[in-house]
């Protein structure tokens, strides 16, 4: 029976390395969901209006 | 007028060909693209003018002096600008064409700024980057400036939505834009640093709201130090509205794919469905794409800052503002020369423009409270 030791190198490399991925695409998850909540807004926009060309 | 339309295969470049199809002023039509059959089908749709538009298929290096001949107008949008816009404006120059685009690469705006003495002599105006930005980012620093005495700092922001970079050649530049080197200005010098760094997040105008951007190069830097040499603080950022995609664009950029071929060939096959995924994660903002312009300055000896902004389908904004500013140029009395937006056109009148068209810049005033 073969044990965890006797695992071929390239299949440990594989499982290791998608293991990897995976932690680092589950990281970038959390980040998103954790940004996805914004500051306030920073004021209000308000279109431009003709008189504002001669705002002093 | 006989007008060119150069990308015409594109999506920015279509559009500009169905509004010039339908424009008077244009007699003659022509259309390059490198898509032989998109090419063949666009002109077929735009048939119904009389005389037909012209197809001209090939890659820009090949076709842009046989199809700038008997022109009198190229508007274009190749690209990636980098290795399109040079070519096409020095042909165009050369066959005594005038010339707008919508460049948005640093280096390729200062090779088609070398070409001012020939633009010169031959009598034609060149205004390259007539889009989104440079373009009526460039405007809306313009209307500040109006209210402001003095300028000190200017604080260019771009959010695309990742719709926006769809093709091939836009991913190629955004991708280059992060890639490469972020120019700027601080204390009155031309300072160089890598792209891609300093992320901050940026407010703007609503639906896009606040987008994560980072320093850039940007050929405004040029036209800023010839309209305003008093500036002494100059950045320029860019963001995606997709959270996700801006994400994925910044590692993408880290690891520079741009420098290998394979890996580019890569990102832009991958890029259209990583892309599709990548809009539907959180973090997202509906496809629009908008701008802020930040001019701190002096009026009456006191400190002020305006800040300024437009929001809509990029689409929109940019080949609204193209076509604008090529009936400017047909309708004459601009001086030749390689000149900035605001140089060619007064930035009042074609802002004036755009709002008939529906696209209203906004001011941002702090909420009170």
């Amino acid at each position: 029976m073969p044990t965890r030791y006797s695992e071929p190198m390239l299949a440990r490399v594989v499982r290791l390395a998608g293991a990897a991925l995976t932690g680092a695409a589950a990281v970038w998850f959390a980040r998103l969901l954790a940004h996805s909540k914004v500051p306030p807004p920073e004021g209000r926009w308000r279109e431009l209006r003709d008189e504002d060309r001669h705002r002093a | 007028m006989n007008v060119l339309v150069a990308g015409a295969t594109g999506r920015m470049g279509g559009r500009v060909a169905a509004e010039l199809a339908r424009a008077p002023w244009v007699q003659r039509l022509r259309l390059t693209g490198r898509d032989e059959h998109r090419l063949a089908q666009l002109a077929r749709v735009l048939g119904g003018r009389e005389p037909a538009p012209e197809a001209v298929p090939g890659d820009v290096h090949e076709i842009a002096v046989a199809a700038t001949r008997g022109v009198d107008l190229v508007v274009s949008c190749a690209g990636p600008a980098a290795s399109t816009e040079e070519p096409l404006a020095r042909a165009s120059v050369d066959a005594g064409a005038s010339y707008v685009s919508l460049n948005d690469d640093l280096t390729a705006a200062e090779r088609v700024w070398a070409l001012d003495g020939a633009a010169v002599a031959a009598g034609v105006t060149v205004v390259p980057g007539c889009g989104l930005s440079p373009g009526i980012t460039d405007l809306l620093l313009d209307r500040a400036a109006t209210e402001l005495g003095t300028l000190d700092e200017v604080a260019v922001t771009v959010a695309l939505s990742a719709a926006d970079i769809a093709s091939p050649a836009a991913a190629r530049r955004a991708l280059g834009a992060l890639s490469g080197t972020a120019t700027y200005l601080s204390g009155g010098r031309r300072v160089t640093d890598r792209a891609g760094g300093s992320p901050h997040l940026a407010y703007l105008p609503e639906p896009v709201g606040w987008v994560e951007t980072v320093k850039v190069a940007h050929p405004g830097i040029v036209a800023l130090r010839r309209t305003h040499p008093e500036v002494s603080e100059a950045t320029f950022r860019l963001g995606l509205t997709e959270r996700a995609a801006m994400d994925a664009l910044r590692a993408a950029a880290a690891v520079r794919v741009d420098r290998a071929p394979a890996l580019r060939r890569l990102w832009t096959i991958a890029g259209g469905p990583a892309r599709a995924l990548l809009e539907r994660l959180p973090g997202r903002a509906g496809g629009w794409s908008a701008a802020r312009v930040d001019v701190w300055g002096h009026n009456d000896g006191r400190a002020r800052q305006v800040t300024l902004g437009i929001v809509d389908r990029l689409s929109n904004l940019a080949t609204v503002t193209l076509v604008a500013c090529a009936r400017r140029i047909a309708a004459g009395g601009i001086r030749p020369g390689v000149l900035g937006i605001v140089e060619a056109f007064a930035a009042d009148e074609l802002l004036g423009e755009l709002d008939g068209r529906g696209i209203r810049a906004a001011r941002l005033e702090p909420i009170e409270v």
